[in-house]
């Protein structure tokens, strides 16, 4: 009897899960289905916390926004090179301290309403609103007085120099010549923004408004925003309106949130992504051999190095740092625990910045054991006895803890001292670095436009970005020069001795350039990488062409 | 049995009250704030910010104002998502959050229990052992172990599902099995050896004795008695997988609550947090009493001590 019941249980059990798999069928794949409507699936990383232009500070939403809205000028995805965009010319005059630009004729937002040359100085000047507490108002300070108005000295927002002459007409006064201002312009903090609707929603000088949301965004870009989901996608499709709508070949992109590299990873074997933004580290080596036509490479404007704590003995010492410095084997890091095509780095400024940053000179330094023993025992630490334990902090991640326990193994080594790990959470270590509480910490930069500006200002004294406590007169006053010369030569001169004065004094110690690993679906075409991750979605198409 | 509900329900209050209050200032002490980022330069930037927000006032006044909002209802706005309140964000959240575990939970009971009842049934036997094994088995495999292989096997070997997402409704499918799996292993132990328990007992014998079908002893009788403890189980097993797992969650990108536990507490958004610990303690209260209720039901003995 029992053994009649048991099997009648057993089969309503099997019953069941077998109805759970019945909506089993061999479909077709994400992939192909979004690419006969014309749709691009892309893999995203972080989910955007905010869409606003003037407050997004992640790549992942420099992404979306690109697509969204156009500014002054493009970069080609390929080059970087600067091509017009709303502005369809502009000249450059008074030394380079002026730009005028002329916007096309008849553009238009996505409501309709034409788009004015005030629309810019609006957005501008709501960036560098104090109250409105933009992260990245610093870009524009190369304007004349956006750096008073946003440290609040300048009270009178219409003092920032970028006034519409007319409704087609941009005037741009700068308050040196900056070589690399029209590189910046595509930047979204640099995009006009729809008066218009900003006041409807009481955006104007609120960060915390709807104006941003599916439905209420307008935009001027090549797309508009038709859903954005937290946590789930954000999708934009294309603005008939756009002025040059004819050239765009997709119709619409899908952005996926997708943390977790292996998630991306399976989400892409099964068809669901055209592109990832990453690749598990664990699983390079299996797909190198099975996905190798998807898998590429490219390299990105970025250096990961350790910061050292000048306030605090014995990093005080450049002798110290550079010891440590030059005591690791960078190819060996690379080798084990990257293997993406990462470049050692002997510098902070990657070589391939502003098409190729000191190429063909000698590096800062070399990796010598001998000499870096050298050095710590002139700085009274023979083979490093006495040098006291250190402190090395990084913040959780699946790299910062084998390089930092490796990086630990080699200063043990090769140079007899001990460095103690911590391993903190993203705030706590943000938050450490900012109070000055490490010896030595894990950092990284990744530029924000491709000039060297923009890792060399970091280590100015007036930055307060380094953590490093480093000041140096010299290296501030190459860093002025270079500011203020209207000649690019002489501007690329002192940049460089300023890298020279910085790598000589060695408050950070670089370590490897990045590079991005990423798949890329084999039924995408032209889909272009530059070290910017920058994307405007003019080129890509697809290889299946009839829609459905 | 009204007027317990109604106690047990007033009770819940300064209980929240305690667990609203506790997290509010603990989150403070957790180093760094929410707007911390890597870039965010000058300290006016986060002045203004914290102005903005109200974080530059006193704590307690914060506090008194978070309770004054509460009261209405309003959780705030979100300090990660600008733009976004706590309020909307948790109902969309709370949302798929609840159809998943909703899913998993009728799975999850539904598996459990028709193993348990096998199991049991089959006693010592060889079959016995190999489905004790099978729940042991399912109590021990991760569901980060489980659900990568689910879709390995039907996501990318026989693309019978998305490997990720929530769009098509088949998309509850493999989250759903992968969180119940768990859930169902434990209901299918505490089964057995619930009706294992009940079947050594006198009213069996009795039953059977004076000549019962023996299909309605085993699931009348016997069912309503062994079926306590599960339903017992149930009521902290809803409240988690009705909140979320971030686990699964983050295997599966699912937009759902889970995640919004492990991000709101890295990201310190403070507002968030609360919303967070606040849902979850009420989802628990209201599971244990809706169990209790539901053991009340089945158990005129327990009803009476109510």
């Amino acid at each position: 009897m029992r053994w009649r019941i048991a099997t009648f249980v057993l089969t309503v059990a099997a019953a069941v899960f077998c109805m759970l798999l019945a909506s089993c069928g061999n479909a077709e794949p994400q992939v192909l289905k979004a690419a006969k409507q014309k749709i691009l699936l892309v893999g995203n990383s972080a989910d955007p916390s905010t869409l606003d232009p003037t407050l997004s500070t992640g790549l992942g939403e420099f992404k979306i926004l690109s697509g969204l809205f156009e500014g002054l000028v493009r970069a080609d995805e390929d080059t970087l090179r600067v091509e017009p965009a709303a502005a369809e010319s502009w000249e450059v005059s008074e030394g380079g301290k002026v730009y005028t630009f002329r916007l096309r004729d008849g553009l238009r937002w996505s409501d309709g309403e034409p788009l004015k040359a005030s629309d810019f100085v609006f957005a501008w000047r709501r960036a560098l609103n104090p109250s409105i507490g933009a992260e990245y108002a610093s870009l524009m300070y190369c304007i004349k007085n956006a750096e008073a108005i946003n440290s609040g000295r300048e009270k009178n927002l219409s003092a920032l120099g970028a006034r519409a002459l007319d409704s087609r007409t941009l005037r741009i006064e700068l308050e040196a010549p900056t070589p690399y201002f029209l590189n910046m312009l595509y930047l979204n903090i640099f995009f006009p923004l729809p008066e218009h609707v900003l006041k409807k929603f009481g955006a104007a000088e609120s960060r915390n408004s709807f104006w941003t949301r599916a439905g209420n965004m307008v935009s001027n870009g090549a797309f508009i925003l038709s859903a954005w989901r937290i946590n789930d996608k954000v999708s934009i499709r294309r603005n008939p309106l756009y002025w040059d709508t004819k050239s765009i070949k997709i119709n619409g992109v899908d952005f996926f949130p997708i943390g977790n590299a292996n998630t991306e990873d399976r989400a892409f074997r099964a068809g669901q992504l055209h592109i990832t933004d990453s690749v598990p580290i664990s699983r390079m080596d299996s797909i190198r051999a099975k996905l190798s036509d998807c898998l590429r490479s490219e390299d990105w404007l970025g250096t990961y190095y350790y910061i050292f704590n000048t306030r605090r003995p014995p990093f005080d010492d450049s002798r110290v740092r550079r010891a440590l410095s030059m005591s690791i084997n960078r190819g060996q890091i690379i080798e084990a625990f990257l293997k993406a095509g990462q470049k050692p780095a002997f510098a902070l400024v990657p070589p391939n910045c502003s098409n190729s940053w000191r190429a063909g000179e000698a590096p800062h330094f070399f990796e010598n054991i001998a000499e870096a023993r050298r050095l710590l025992s002139e700085a009274g630490y023979p083979e490093g006895k006495g040098f006291p334990k250190f402190k090395l902090v990084y913040n959780t991640s699946e790299i910062h803890k084998p390089i930092a326990e490796a990086i630990q193994q080699m200063w043990r080594e090769n140079l007899g001292i001990e460095a103690e790990l911590y391993n903190l959470s993203w705030p706590a270590y943000l938050a450490a670095r900012r109070a000055g509480d490490f010896d030595v910490a894990r950092s990284n930069w990744v530029g924000d436009f491709d000039a060297p500006e923009t890792f060399l200002g970091l280590f100015e004294s007036s930055s307060g970005l380094s953590h490093t406590g480093y000041g140096n007169p010299l290296f501030d006053a190459a860093m002025a020069k270079a500011r203020s010369s209207a000649d690019n030569a002489e501007r690329i001169e002192a940049l460089k001795s300023a890298e020279n004065i910085l790598m000589r004094d060695m408050p950070i110690m670089p370590i490897y350039f990045y590079s991005r690993v990423c798949l890329v679906s084999p039924i995408l075409k032209n889909w272009k990488s530059n070290i910017l991750d920058y994307h405007n979605y003019r080129n890509v198409d697809f290889y299946i062409s009839e829609p459905l | 049995m009204i007027k317990y509900i109604i106690k047990r329900i007033l009770e819940a209050i300064p209980v929240m009250f305690v667990i609203i209050t506790a997290v509010f200032f603990m989150v403070r002490f957790v180093p760094g704030g929410p707007f911390d980022r890597e870039r965010s330069a000058s300290a006016e930037t986060i002045a203004a910010l914290n102005a903005y927000y109200g974080l530059d006032k006193p704590l307690f006044e914060q506090y008194l104002g978070f309770l004054k909002n509460l009261s209405r209802g309003e959780l705030g706005p979100s300090y990660k998502y600008e733009g976004w309140t706590v309020n909307e964000i948790l109902a969309e959240k709370a949302a798929v959050s609840l159809e998943l575990g909703c899913a998993a939970l009728v799975a999850a009971a539904l598996m459990g229990v028709l193993l348990g009842l096998a199991a049991a049934a089959f006693g010592r036997s060889a079959w016995g052992a190999i489905l004790s094994g099978l729940s042991l088995l399912g109590i021990c495999l991760p569901s980060f172990v489980l659900g990568p292989l689910l879709i390995l096997l039907l996501a990318i070997k026989f693309r019978c599902f998305n490997a990720v997402g929530w769009d098509s409704a088949s998309d509850i499918v493999l989250p759903a099995l992968t969180l119940a799996l768990f859930y169902a292993a434990w209901i299918a132990r505490l089964m057995r050896r619930a009706v294992s328990d009940e079947l050594s007992r006198g009213y069996v014998r009795t039953a059977r004795a004076k000549g019962l079908p023996p299909g309605k002893v085993y699931f009348v009788h016997i069912f309503k008695n062994a079926v306590q403890p599960v339903v017992s189980y149930l009521g902290p097993a809803a409240a988690g997988l009705l909140t979320g797992s971030f686990v699964v969650e983050t295997i599966f990108q699912i937009p759902g609550l889970g995640r919004f536990f492990v991000s709101s507490a890295l990201d310190n958004d403070y507002t968030m947090i609360m919303g967070c610990v606040i849902l979850y303690a009420a989802f628990i209260i209201f599971f244990n009493l809706l169990a209790d209720i539901a053991l009340a039901a089945l158990n005129p003995k327990v009803a009476k001590q109510l």
